[in-house]
């Protein structure tokens, strides 16, 4: 077991973020978790990262290392720090020349490695968060929103390269408010909206909105 | 012409700025980087007051002012982690109040024998030779410090999210780094003053970024900026008697407003 949620919520000033959410997460899955803006993802992921503890409920961590790929980019504005300096100084151990080479000639931004973050564009700097995780040699890789700042093109290029490093035996958790996106890759899904509406595989998924189609006439989600 | 390099107080003068100056900056880099430039203001303000402290009820000052910026430090970041208050707010309050704490003491007691106005702008040349060591010891440390802490200290000053994710001690390192800027800034305003100190914690670093071509570069650029400036403000205010600590903030005001225009022609062509 790689991670597990046993009766999860958060609460913000009595507000409940995220309420009574329980899944499990396995070696070698590959997990999509879909929710619209303010369905409680940015929180959840929190807990997932255990950068937040849980007001309720409780998370459990099995021994694996984790990497984490953020949406939203903390960095700071006035510090001259280049690509360079954040891939090698970022992790707790140290990491190798080569491979930072490896992975920037990967995402084709080899020339970027000595400007500074903040003259990067949003996707050249979501590449370099992408490879700062990378480089931790995660066993499990969260990865919240990853491509909203990727121009097309790259986008399907990084999702075989996720896809690539699941095969191989990584396990994937996949955080978006794009169902398309959701929908196209991995074994299991979870719909998120202050609580677990739904969680399964993907045909499941397909047959209980078909089904909450026939019955209520709601909105019907394509594969 | 170099005959003022033979006065005692002149040597103890420019060795206490080089050692302050270096200490200063190799922190400031890190406190500027995170949105902290404001710490070294604010503590510089307790400190005056824990200064004050030291002098009414002991010999050597530094016992009892240490502890207190200490202390007030921490207070400081806690009030400041809890998100409660905005991290600004947290500065100004707990150092308004120790600044208050500081005049009332000096007015209520007969004992008092500094001048407020020396420990304001600083009394670089009447220093001796204790507070030579003592500034040596706190530029070691702090250098030993930087150099230990540097890769932990970088990610948390770029991103502290990602630091406490990767399981980097981020409220230690950030504690401590306040702590030990507490410190500084404790002899600092025993010898070049409560301004000087506060200036000494911003200008570098600013200044060093402006033409940095990396983080690293502008930890270098910073630590000389300061070395030069500080050497230079100590000899100009010399010859031209004016007080040194002022004269080495206005040449830091000078330094950031020509490398700012100079960054600033660069760009437009």
């Amino acid at each position: 077991m790689i991670l597990k949620l046993d009766n999860v919520s958060v609460k913000k000033f009595d507000n409940c973020i995220i309420k009574n959410v329980s899944f499990e997460v396995n070696e070698g899955d590959y997990l999509n978790i879909v929710g619209p803006n303010g369905s409680g993802k940015t929180t959840l992921i929190k807990v997932l990262t255990n950068l937040t503890k849980p007001t309720e409920g409780i998370v459990t961590f099995g021994d694996y290392k984790f990497g984490y790929i953020p949406q939203h980019l903390h960095q700071a504005k006035f510090m001259p720090a280049t690509v360079y300096e954040v891939l090698k100084l970022s992790n707790l151990k140290k990491v190798k020349d080569s491979e930072i080479d490896a992975l920037l000639d990967l995402m084709n931004i080899t020339e970027l490695k000595y400007h500074k973050m903040k003259q990067l564009s949003g996707g050249e700097s979501q590449r370099v968060y992408i490879i700062r995780a990378l480089l931790s040699h995660p066993d499990v890789l969260i990865l919240d929103e990853p491509t909203s700042a990727l121009d097309p093109s790259f986008r399907d290029k990084f999702y075989n390269y996720i896809e690539t490093l699941h095969n191989n035996g990584m396990t994937i958790i996949h955080v978006t408010h794009d169902l398309s996106e959701g929908l196209r890759r991995g074994s299991k899904i979870i719909q998120l909206d202050q609580t677990i509406r739904f969680s399964g595989t993907f045909e499941d998924f397909q047959n209980f909105h078909q089904h909450h189609h026939d019955e209520k006439g709601g909105e019907h989600y394509h594969v | 012409m170099f005959e003022f390099l033979t006065y005692p107080f002149m040597i103890r003068a420019i060795l206490i700025g080089v050692t302050l100056a270096v200490s200063t900056s190799l922190i400031s880099n890190f406190l500027v980087s995170s949105n902290q430039s404001l710490i070294g203001d604010g503590l510089a303000h307790i400190s005056f007051t824990g200064v004050v402290i030291g002098v009414l009820f002991s010999n050597n000052p530094l016992y009892i002012a240490i502890p207190i910026a200490i202390l007030a430090s921490i207070l400081i970041k806690f009030l400041m982690r809890t998100n409660k208050i905005h991290g600004d707010t947290a500065i100004g309050l707990v150092s308004t109040l120790a600044l208050a704490i500081g005049f009332i003491l000096i007015s209520q007691s007969s004992g008092f024998n500094m001048s407020v106005e020396s420990m304001l702008v600083g009394s670089i040349f009447s220093t001796v030779w204790m507070d030579v060591l003592y500034s040596s010891i706190i530029m070691l440390l702090v250098f030993t410090f930087t150099i230990y802490s540097y890769k932990h200290l970088f990610s948390i000053s770029f991103d502290s999210t990602y630091a406490k994710f990767s399981k980097i001690k981020e409220a230690y390192y950030d504690y401590f780094l306040a702590a030990i800027t507490a410190v500084v800034v404790v002899v600092g305003v025993q010898t070049i003053g409560t301004l000087l100190v506060s200036a000494f914690i911003i200008f570098p670093a600013v200044s060093g970024s402006l033409v940095a071509k990396s983080f690293k570069h502008m930890m270098i650029n910073s630590v000389i900026i300061n070395v030069v400036v500080t050497i230079t403000g100590i000899i100009l205010g010399h010859f031209l008697s004016y007080p040194a600590g002022a004269s080495i903030i206005v040449l830091h005001g000078i330094t950031f407003g020509v490398l700012y225009l100079f960054k600033l022609i660069r760009r437009i062509e």
